[in-house]
């Protein structure tokens, strides 16, 4: 779930406002996050109260930064975690990034 | 429909997994007060039956889970009944793929080796084709989690949609939980 999705189940709306697709790359970001610190970012969802645990968040975003892998790769995982959806690339904006980068 | 080999090499017989009590029927406790028992149709059995077909995919193409239909012996229950589907379905898919990433995820914590960058831009690469094809099937996967990404023996990547729906999550959940 990406917090405007989250915002939007808080309110309870019956049909969802949130940009699918925008909100699909917070999720494949969250997931890139849990692969490079083996960590499980669900954790980060507190559903009783409908919010997302943002400083813990921030933690996570600060130890992936520290960590030994390219400034590129970093970057784009961290787009792919803009909190304002309309920062965040989608996943056909990704793969075109990543493009010219294939063999 | 021949006789298959597992990812674990086991030796498996599709006709045999479909008759399993699982695919034929389920009972879901809530709370431990009611029971929920469901009964799948025919036309699931057919479709449980493709997908034990299915061998594990070369690229990383979504596969898709379409919503089934399914009698139920109760009708007093708003949880989504689809989910309980889902599950027999992801059972099924699921013995194909050696593991999931949330697993692996679990598994390298454990033993503290890390994924190193190639790997993470494969990773990052086909959970990107897996969403891009989501969306121009004009559907949208919704739920891209460690837990909905199937790897296999070769290391291969398949992202599944609508596998995975905690039920404990569900507000009806919740507020049945709260009585």
């Amino acid at each position: 779930l990406s917090p405007e999705e989250l915002a939007e189940l808080e309110l309870n709306t019956k049909y969802c406002k949130a940009d699918p697709v925008i909100s699909e790359a917070f999720s494949i970001g969250l997931t890139m996050l849990d692969a490079c610190l083996l960590v499980d970012c669900e954790e980060l969802y507190d559903f009783e109260n409908f919010s997302f645990k943002n400083y813990q968040f921030q933690d996570n975003l600060v130890a992936l930064k520290s960590m030994n892998l390219s400034p590129f790769f970093i970057k784009t995982v961290l787009n792919l975690l803009e909190v304002q959806c309309f920062n965040r690339p989608t996943a056909g904006e990704v793969l075109a990034i990543m493009q010219p980068y294939q063999r | 429909m021949g006789n298959q080999q597992t990812p674990r090499g086991e030796e498996r017989i599709p006709g045999n997994a479909v008759n399993h009590p699982l695919f034929s029927s389920a009972k879901l406790t809530i709370n431990k007060k009611m029971v929920v028992e469901y009964r799948f149709t025919e036309e699931f059995t057919e479709l449980a039956k493709k997908i034990y077909a299915l061998k594990p995919q070369e690229e990383s193409l979504p596969l898709l889970l379409p919503k089934m239909e399914m009698s139920h012996s109760e009708n007093f229950c708003s949880v989504d009944k689809s989910i309980n589907v889902r599950v027999a379905l992801a059972q099924l898919i699921y013995d194909f793929y050696r593991t999931t990433l949330r697993d692996e995820i679990a598994l390298r914590r454990e033993k503290k080796i890390s994924f190193d960058e190639t790997e993470l831009w494969f990773l990052l690469y086909h959970l990107a084709v897996g969403s891009a094809a989501f969306q121009r099937k004009k559907q949208k996967s919704g739920d891209i989690r460690p837990r909905n990404i199937l790897i296999d023996d070769k290391g291969s990547i398949a992202v599944v949609n609508h596998l995975s729906f905690p039920s404990e999550t569900t507000n009806y959940y919740k507020a049945l939980y709260k009585k």
